[in-house]
């Protein structure tokens, strides 16, 4: 029940880490590899599903359009979720926040076309390796080499 | 105006993430209630921010204070390691966040 106090860094949400990370442990003793390949197709999915909702707030004109965004978050959630469960917390928020910092900067510059500055890349940056630092430090120091990067 | 919003968005979610921890200690409605509503008022103000602010700003500052703000949190009020990654993991962010406030 440790596992309760690793987790509570949730940004953008996780809703259900916490049960994830305890199942998570005895998941990857249980079925090894096969399991994790699976949390990278999750972890796929909810970095494809942030960016979804991130254009849609950009986007959306009509009503109709925020439900779909909602519907879109709560899905990554899901994903986010279901990553969880086989991959250590840490990194899945770890990569999922980085990407979507960069394609957010990426999509700034060539969707909407708002001007990319040096000053502005280099603070992003520092920022999003801020976030990256904190969230692998949440990671349990006896979680399974196989996924360290 | 869009600074103001993007802070009110990592507040209400900070709200939301002691929300989910008191709610995974103990599941009471009111624990449950300041965890949705911190999350989903968190997401509207960060929407209402990009009227002003660039999506990429936005997004970062969002998820860095959001970020940042829990880990102290966790740190001060719950008792959590305050090993040196974490402190300078916060520091980081600061310097990043309080860097784009300047240049923009």
């Amino acid at each position: 029940m440790q596992c309760i106090f690793i987790i509570p860094v949730i940004s953008g949400g996780c809703l259900t880490c916490s049960t994830g990370i305890v199942r998570f442990t005895v998941v990857v003793i249980i079925l090894g590899e096969k399991k994790i390949s699976k949390g990278w197709i999750y972890v796929t999915l909810t970095c494809i599903f942030e960016l979804l909702w991130i254009y849609g707030f950009n986007a959306a004109e009509n009503p109709l359009d925020f439900v779909l965004i909602a519907l879109i978050i709560i899905t990554d959630f899901y994903f986010l979720e279901k990553a969880c469960e086989t991959i250590q917390t840490g990194t899945v928020y770890a990569i999922f926040s980085a990407i979507g910092t960069i394609f957010t900067a990426l999509m700034d510059t060539f969707l909407f076309q708002v001007e990319f500055s040096w000053a502005k890349g280099i603070f992003i940056t520092l920022l999003i390796a801020g976030v990256i630092t904190l969230k692998l430090a949440e990671n349990s120091p006896n979680g399974t080499e196989k996924e360290k990067k | 105006m869009g600074w103001i919003y993007v802070l009110i968005a990592s507040a209400v979610e900070i709200a939301g993430v002691i929300g989910l921890k008191l709610f995974s200690r103990k599941k009471t409605l009111l624990n449950l209630a300041l965890f949705v509503s911190g999350f989903a008022l968190s997401y509207l103000f960060l929407y209402f921010s990009l009227k002003y602010l660039a999506m990429s700003i936005a997004y970062a500052v969002w998820m860095g204070l959001g970020t940042a703000g829990a880990v102290l949190v966790n740190m001060i009020f719950f008792g959590e390691s305050k090993k040196p990654a974490r402190v300078f993991g916060v520091v980081l962010i600061i310097i990043g966040v309080v860097g784009l406030k300047m240049i923009s």
